[in-house]
């Protein structure tokens, strides 16, 4: 399942247990990921606008 | 006469049968905090509130409903985290993302000084359930509305020990990340100059970046909305020129006054019975673990960046370490350690380019970390 799957799954409900390795591995995976991803687009983003508006 | 040590008989006639010493710690902790603020300038806009809180709420016979009031109309789910979420208006209007908007490859560093966060989860799911280790983890956000919204949300029943751990190591950071950055950088790679090539930014990006930002944000991680979406209208007031006046009472007088009743309501929560557990010291140690790992992460992306890049260009890796969201501190603390490694080596402005994206990241990691859990089946 990718993240933006991850994202729009989304229950109300946090089982009451602790997590087991490997759904906290997946947890760095895809949340440090997807963080790295959101910024890329940021990043593009910031570099389009200062291109757009930077006099020449 | 009797009647005026009524009180004062029950409570030390209950101080090791009922439980009463327990109190007693509790104002000696309270003390403790007062202490750091005052001396020790540890965080005092908060330190301090919250040390006298705690004092307040742990006195025999006493029942404060004002605070009680205040935590549920500021904090409490119930108002939609009134409080934390007002106080990142403040925040937003204080930062001045010009060194990020001129070199926003910086970000990058923001992402990566998360780590913390994550590495930390793992570590904590070994103790807690998922909604208490996803709480407790998010202390290496080192943004302490963040903490309060994400533990709120959750359903933690450890938000005092959480905040108090997140304030106190974001007070700590000159102590935490010297020795981190140290460990795993040579003497060096610590000298590498990196010269700043100040760039006009336009006024216009200015404006649109916290625009941009949190419709970007609403789109791939939607529970961190309500949190950026804050700090970026407290930066729209200040960037748009148009409200200076509200912009500096953001700053000043709002973000004061909001961080002054969030110490009071923090200590709501903060009775003998509720604080004084094993795992209290367990949530101060994986605060630490988070910031360490924070900074670790920021620094070996650095390295890693090095690798591809060639001789005169290479980065000075401690810039890395800036990604943690304590603002303005971490940027200061490393340019210092620049500094007394090369009297001529200025990172400043690369510094704050990246605690603040690290400010940026640390909400973006709150709202995905929420996104996450809820995800476990």
């Amino acid at each position: 399942m990718n993240f933006l799957q991850t994202l729009l799954t989304l229950t109300d409900t946090i089982p009451d247990r602790k997590a087991t390795w490997q759904e906290s591995l997946e947890l760095i995976g895809v949340g440090w990921g997807s963080i790295f991803l959101v910024i890329a687009i940021v990043i593009v983003v910031i570099i389009i606008l200062n291109k757009m508006f930077t006099k020449k | 006469m009797a009647a005026l040590f009524e009180n004062v008989y029950e409570f030390g006639m209950g101080f090791i049968s009922n439980g009463n010493w327990k109190e007693v710690v509790m104002w000696l902790i309270g003390a403790i905090l007062i202490y750091l603020a005052i001396a020790k300038d540890m965080e005092p806009s908060l330190l301090l509130p919250i040390g006298f809180g705690a004092i307040l709420m742990n006195l025999p016979g006493v029942e404060l409903k004002t605070i009680e009031v205040l935590f549920r109309f500021g904090i409490s789910e119930e108002f939609g985290e009134l409080f934390p979420l007002i106080l990142f208006i403040g925040i937003g209007a204080m930062i001045d993302f010009g060194p990020l908007l001129s070199n926003p490859k910086l970000m990058i560093f923001g992402g990566a000084a998360q780590f913390g966060i994550f590495f930390t989860f793992f570590m904590a799911s070994y103790f807690f359930d998922i909604r208490d280790a996803a709480s407790i983890a998010i202390i290496g956000a080192a943004d302490g509305p963040t903490s309060i919204i994400v533990a709120q949300e959750l359903g933690s029943k450890y938000l005092p020990a959480i905040m108090v751990a997140a304030y106190s190591y974001m007070a700590l950071v000159p102590i935490v990340q010297p020795p981190v950055i140290k460990l795993l950088t040579t003497k060096k790679e610590r000298m590498i100059r990196m010269p700043y090539e100040a760039m006009e930014v336009p006024k216009l990006t200015r404006i649109l970046f916290p625009i941009v930002i949190t419709i970007i944000t609403g789109l791939f991680a939607p529970d961190a909305v309500s949190l950026i979406g804050f700090l970026m209208f407290g930066n729209l007031i200040r960037e748009c020129g148009a409200l200076n006046s509200l912009s500096e009472t953001a700053q000043k007088v709002l973000a004061n006054l909001i961080t002054l009743f969030l110490g009071l309501t923090i200590a709501a929560r903060m009775g003998a019975e509720e604080f004084l557990q094993t795992e209290t010291l367990l949530i101060m140690a994986l605060g630490l673990v988070a910031f360490i790992f924070d900074t670790a992460g920021g620094v070996m992306i650095a390295k890693l960046i090095n690798l591809f890049l060639p001789e005169g260009k290479k980065l000075n890796p401690m810039i890395g370490a800036a990604g943690i969201s304590a603002f303005p501190m971490s940027s200061r603390v490393i340019h210092k350690m620049g500094l007394k490694e090369d009297p001529q080596n200025f990172l400043l402005m690369h510094t704050v380019g990246v605690n603040v994206s690290g400010q940026i990241a640390s909400v973006i990691a709150g709202g995905l970390i929420m996104s996450l859990v809820y995800n476990f089946g």
